[in-house]
């Protein structure tokens, strides 16, 4: 009898790979059958590409299930692989199963639904959009909670708590994550089964490395995370793949061009030193040595208030003078409105550049009323208009108006600042695409909004000290 | 309100959801599709709710659970075998023997050197090899929105798996070799 030649590993790998896909015809399924009978080899090289393809499934799975809603489908093929069908009623089916079948023998249970992925347990003030939600109920993949007020702590069966603070859209996606369309979701992941647990936004994927954090999702796209404990992994159409560690946090402004928003916390020094951010520059484009770049303030707000500095700030020039303040309170170094009125001030760079970075800087830790840094906040939304686009109009997202939305900051969002002490004192944000110009701009706009202060006090401007401008060709 | 779970029923869930990707990779080695692995476990998760109490826990749960999934796996083969393209009897017999001989690591820090493996590919990389678990036609617009062919996609994906499952065995030793 002939024998018939041993198919050559790569023909062997391939013979498998289709078999996974779904691809392989009889012919070769009948081939794979063969060599997996006959070649231990062959059985160990299947076994490691089914292993391989079920962790990836896993991890695809457990990553975020909501992609196929994001696609506009529902169900999937049985050739491309995820979990289809009843998923979401896997479990109840098979416990009213049970039930039926172990009538015979056992008493029926007034059966709860099969529990789902993650339990709620507890409830607070809540105001329900739709369908309320009662401590001790379960949340299976897919069950959206919408809460209009008041708040919800869910707990996963892996062992993550995400607590959602109303108004809040969050959708319970996979067994160890949920999509967040709106409001704000912290979450605490820090058990072994809990590890990467995720949050996902319209214009981000936020993947725990054991870790305490906080996203915020607004209905145009916006989102932003802060990280209180351990570590996040930021997943961004786009950039790489960026670690956020404790104490920092990242905004990601959706676009044409995604910006990414960095705030971090620096060492309250001269020397200005932060986790990943650099120090104030003297060599960036906007520097005042190179002479190319004008500020000037907008003559009124838009409801024509006067727009003018206050009256203990720095001139305006000594955010282009390559250095941050020299000490924690030192308003003549710093540049900051009155109290309680909206700022805003225009950097004409000159002539029109391809702007990579936008990195500010403050630095407020008051020698008057000890231990307060009301004016380390940053608050300011940045746009940006080109040679021809600046019509002298005040900002608005209408682009008719000629400007850009470049982003959004809330420094005190990013630290989840409730009280005084939560606020870091000197603080750096950085507005960057990732390593390209997020625009071609002449003309920088900071609207810049004060902080509430407690107690019936007047709003508070941030102390800046330093503002950098980089463009693609600078370092 | 919907009484609470009894305390068994939190045991179970919590086992169940402990093992559950070590079960379904398990079934997906004897079975011919997920949409089988998902039919399969259903049957074996039932099987192992009703005997939950023959076996040693929590230990013996994840071997007693497999063997279910075997007898699962074979009577769906047994039933599916003339509208489904399903393994020969004598053939599940020697995975699952096969299977019992392999010093097979945990499945969770397999997950995790896996992941590992993926942070270090690009995030373009990455995003090709998961897209076929995404989501139906993912691979077809995908290969639309590059002006590529499905097949010249999956050729790229088999070769992203290949590099991932060589660095997959690589972490392993190395944790193995640590540990």
């Amino acid at each position: 009898m002939k024998e018939a030649a041993s198919p050559s590993p790569d023909s062997g790998e391939m013979l498998v790979q289709q078999f996974l896909e779904g691809t392989l015809d009889d012919e070769g399924f009948a081939t794979l059958q063969q060599e997996l009978r006959e070649r231990p080899e062959a059985r160990d090289r299947y076994l490691e590409a089914v292993k391989l393809d079920a962790l990836l499934r896993e991890i695809a799975s457990g990553k975020d299930e909501s992609l196929s809603k994001i696609e506009g489908g529902t169900n999937c093929p049985r050739s491309e692989g995820r979990r289809t069908g009843p998923k979401k009623t896997r479990w109840g089916i098979a416990l009213a199963s049970a039930a039926v079948v172990t009538a015979g023998i056992m008493v029926i249970a007034p059966w709860n639904p099969r529990p789902g992925v993650a339990e709620v347990t507890a409830v607070s003030g809540a105001r329900w959009v739709d369908e309320g939600r009662m401590q001790g109920s379960w949340l299976r993949r897919g069950d959206p909670v919408k809460l209009a007020k008041g708040s919800i702590e869910i707990r996963y069966r892996t062992g993550a708590v995400a607590r959602l603070h109303g108004p809040v859209h969050f959708d319970v996606t996979s067994r160890n994550g949920g999509f967040l369309h709106y409001g704000q979701a912290w979450a605490r992941a820090d058990t072994t089964a809990s590890e990467g647990f995720t949050v996902r936004t319209s214009s981000g994927v936020f993947v725990d490395r054991g870790t305490e954090f906080l996203t915020t999702a607004k209905v145009d796209g916006f989102s932003q995370v802060q990280v209180t404990a351990g570590a996040v992994d930021a997943e961004v159409e786009g950039f790489e793949r960026k670690r956020i560690e404790k104490g920092s946090g990242m905004g990601i402004e959706p676009g044409d061009i995604p910006v990414m928003i960095r705030i971090e916390s620096g060492d309250e020094t001269p020397a200005f030193r932060f986790p990943t951010i650099p120090p104030p520059s003297a060599g960036d484009l906007a520097d005042r040595a190179r002479g190319e770049t004008e500020i000037r303030l907008i003559s009124s707000d838009e409801r024509g208030r006067e727009n003018i500095p206050h009256q203990a700030s720095g001139s305006p020039a000594v955010i282009l003078d390559g250095r941050g303040q020299s000490g924690n309170d030192r308003p003549e170094e710093s540049f900051f409105f009155p109290n309680g009125a909206t700022g805003m001030f225009l950097l004409d760079l000159g002539r029109e550049v391809p702007v990579a970075k936008v990195h500010t800087y403050s630095w407020h830790l008051s020698e008057v009323d000890v231990g307060k840094r009301r004016r380390a906040v940053q608050r300011f939304t940045l746009w940006g208009a080109g040679e021809g686009d600046y019509s002298g109009r005040h900002p608005a997202v209408d682009p008719q108006h000629g400007w850009t939305r470049i982003a959004r900051v809330d420094t005190d969002a990013f630290f989840g600042v409730e009280d005084e002490p939560d606020r870091p004192a000197q603080q750096a944000c950085a507005i960057h695409s990732n390593g390209l110009a997020i625009g071609r701009f002449r003309y920088l706009l900071f609207q810049v909004i004060p902080t509430p202060m407690p107690d019936g006090l007047p709003s508070r401007h941030t102390f800046f000290g330093e503002i950098d401008v980089f463009s693609a060709s600078t370092p | 309100m919907a009484p609470s779970p009894s305390s068994f029923e939190t045991e179970f869930d919590a086992l169940f959801a402990r093992h559950e990707a070590a079960f379904r990779g398990y079934a997906r080695s004897l079975l011919p599709t997920w949409d089988a692995v998902d039919e399969v476990i259903q049957a074996a998760s039932l099987v192992m709710w009703r005997k939950l109490d023959e076996v040693d826990l929590p230990e013996g749960f994840l071997p007693w659970g497999k063997v279910v999934i075997r007898f699962e796996a074979q009577k769906f083969c047994r039933t599916r075998a003339r509208d489904l393209r399903v393994f020969d009897p004598d053939l599940l017999e020697i995975l699952v023997t096969h299977q019992e001989e392999r010093d097979e690591p945990d499945y969770a820090k397999e997950q995790a050197a896996l992941e590992k493996c993926l942070a270090e590919v690009s995030e373009a990389t990455r995003r090709l090899v998961l897209a076929p678990y995404e989501g139906h036609g993912i691979l077809t617009r995908l290969a639309e929105a590059s002006g590529r062919t499905r097949n010249s996609l999956y050729k790229q994906i088999r070769r992203i798996r290949s590099r991932l499952g060589r660095c997959l065995r690589e972490k392993m030793r190395t944790m193995q070799w640590e540990s």
